[in-house]
């Protein structure tokens, strides 16, 4: 049982009892964080990572390009989603309903059916020469997505869909010197911003705790990413998963260095961190007989992390473990020939299934709390 | 945030979105109907793209021996690195090619069929170690497919290829508004999709026509 469950059920009975009265019950209980309802990270990345699959299954369901419909039933499948997702984030703001919960699936939600829609207007017309050109119709059409729903997971998606779209921006030569000067400026501004919020005396409680946080990303990710952009011209990159080995590598430092000084933001960080780059232990690099071992290398981290959460009763660390677990099977199915039209039914599915999951662990920790 | 800027801040984003979608449609449903049909002799082969799925990737080329600010056909003048070129269309191609790139420009004229096209390079003169005219006009080459029928097509052109006895392809566009729209690849003057459909029906042989 975690502290915040511990001084909820003692709240509770002090109010039982008739040591506090309702609102001073409701007081304390908002002043430590115990109030009912509240939501732990690992029910909101199931939340996320359920409508990031259910949105890649939309995607490519779209790209099995059916040739069934024609233009007018195409450019309705595009508005569609596009539609129903404003609408019900209109209809969130109506209600005044702005919790995470709901806001953070939505938003990725979102941002998944503006490329969707926009990738089956693309196809209807033969509009692909530039993938970059796509990526920048996606990232303006989207713009307003990560405002209207709040959602942090929107607003990391649509900076990385910039990012994606400065790679492919970056000429066919490789010259990417322009990227690896704009990161390395990111990782110095955002670095400066997250060392003044820790280390300023006036800042107390959540702004420290958010430098650290900044700090500890944009090391983790940061340092390691500018060292990927920079590799062409440092060294001869034969070894194709030098790459993955540098983000662990971060990952590791960081999450020792959170454990030696006792900053656990930085813990936290270094374990999502080191669960990313091992979400991408599936992609194919050479060596080609190191494939399998680095495969398995990921899928060994996504176990290691859930065995941790359950024994430890760590919710957002047995999350991790599964979500990457799930993530690493599906991207391997993903990568396969299977046609799209299956592809997408089965992502879909999946994403169905942690979002119902994460519907399922709302509504019981709210039971729970209202006992 | 107050519940009404919320709400109306979704909506624009509504808006902007359903606005720029449509704005795609009604631009490219434009040079659809209104457009004039550009036909280029072509290969295609059948790749895929993870975000958009099957497509026959079409190697539709003309030739042009004018290029402006290229005197005496000189092409080392810094074309390689650019990324958008204008080619000026006009009528009387030779063989299966409706029209002729008449010239090229790294800016679009006002007089003429003018369109922007996704690659314009020079012939490498090896001896010389230098980019010459004629430059080689590279048209939009993506047609996406049905999953079910991209692999058929790819069959069909292979064939093709091989016994090279009939016409070469024929990639179809439209051309209006300086925009050029890929409708459809013809072989002997039956679109891909409907010879892959065949195909894939068992009803035709991928080298028949």
């Amino acid at each position: 049982m975690d502290k915040r469950s511990w001084l909820r059920g003692e709240i509770a009975a002090w109010r039982a009892e008739g040591l506090v009265d309702e609102a001073t019950a409701a007081r304390l209980a908002e002043r430590y964080g115990a109030a009912g309802g509240r939501l732990s990270w690992g029910i909101l990345l199931a939340g996320v990572f359920g409508a990031f699959l259910t949105g890649l299954g939309v995607i490519a369901l779209v790209a099995a390009n059916w040739d069934e419909f024609g233009k007018a039933a195409r450019t309705a499948l595009a508005l569609a989603p596009v539609l129903a997702c404003g609408a019900a984030a209109m209809g969130c703001a109506a209600k005044g309903k702005s919790g995470a919960a709901v806001m953070e699936p939505l938003g990725v939600l979102w941002m998944a059916a503006v490329a969707a829609g926009s990738t089956i207007v693309a196809q209807t017309y033969q509009i692909g020469d530039s993938v970059a050109g796509l990526l920048l119709f996606i990232a303006a059409l989207s713009a307003l997505v990560p405002f209207a729903t709040r959602s942090m997971a929107a607003t990391a998606a649509w900076a990385a869909l910039g990012l994606v779209w400065a790679v492919a921006q970056s000429d066919s030569t490789g010259n990417s010197w322009g990227l690896a000067a704009g990161t390395a400026a990111g990782v110095v501004g955002i670095s400066a911003a997250a060392w003044t919020l820790v280390e300023r005396a006036r800042a107390e409680g959540g702004l420290k705790s958010t430098g650290r946080v900044l700090l500890g990303g944009v090391w983790a990710v940061g340092i390691p990413w500018m060292a990927v952009v920079v590799r062409p011209w440092v060294w001869d990159a034969k070894f194709g998963y030098d790459w993955l080995l540098l983000f662990w590598a971060a990952s590791a430092a960081l999450w020792a260095a959170g454990r030696f000084w006792k900053r656990k933001e930085w813990v936290v960080v270094a374990t999502w961190a080191g669960a990313g780059a091992s979400a991408a232990a599936f992609v194919p690099e050479k060596p080609e007989w190191l494939q399998i071992p680095v495969y398995a290398a990921g899928l060994a981290h996504a176990a290691a992390l859930a065995s941790v959460g359950i024994r430890g009763k760590r919710l957002w660390v047995m999350n991790a473990g599964a979500l990457l677990g799930v993530w690493l099977v599906l991207a391997k199915f993903f990568e396969s020939d299977v046609d799209f039209t299956a592809k997408g039914l089965m992502l879909i599915g999946a994403g169905l299934v942690i979002l119902g999951l994460n519907v399922w662990m709302v509504r019981t920790k709210k039971r729970e709390a209202a006992k | 945030m107050k519940k009404r800027v919320w709400f109306w801040l979704a909506a624009a984003a509504l808006a902007v979105q359903a606005a720029g979608l449509g704005w795609l449609v009604a631009r490219y449903e434009r040079v659809l109907s209104k457009g004039a049909e550009v036909r280029v002799p072509c290969s295609a082969f059948d790749p895929k793209d993870l975000l958009r799925g099957r497509y026959l990737h079409v190697n539709a080329v003309l030739e042009c021996g004018e290029a402006e600010g290229a005197e005496g056909g000189d092409w080392s003048f810094g074309w390689q690195e650019r990324k958008r070129f204008y080619a000026l269309l006009a009528e009387g191609g030779e063989g299966e090619a409706s029209h002729r790139v008449a010239k090229v420009s790294l800016s679009s004229g006002e007089d003429g069929m003018w369109v922007k096209v996704p690659d314009c390079q020079g012939t490498w003169d090896s001896e010389a170690k230098k980019h010459k005219l004629p430059a080689r006009v590279r048209f939009p080459g993506k047609l996406f497919m049905d999953e079910r029928l991209a692999g058929e097509a790819d069959r069909i052109f292979a064939e093709r290829v091989r016994d090279a006895e009939g016409k070469r392809p024929v990639a179809v566009y439209r051309v209006w508004g300086g925009n050029l729209v890929l409708l459809d690849v013809e072989l002997d003057g039956t679109s891909i999709r409907e010879l892959a459909r065949r195909a894939a029906k068992g009803a035709v042989a991928p080298s028949g026509g």
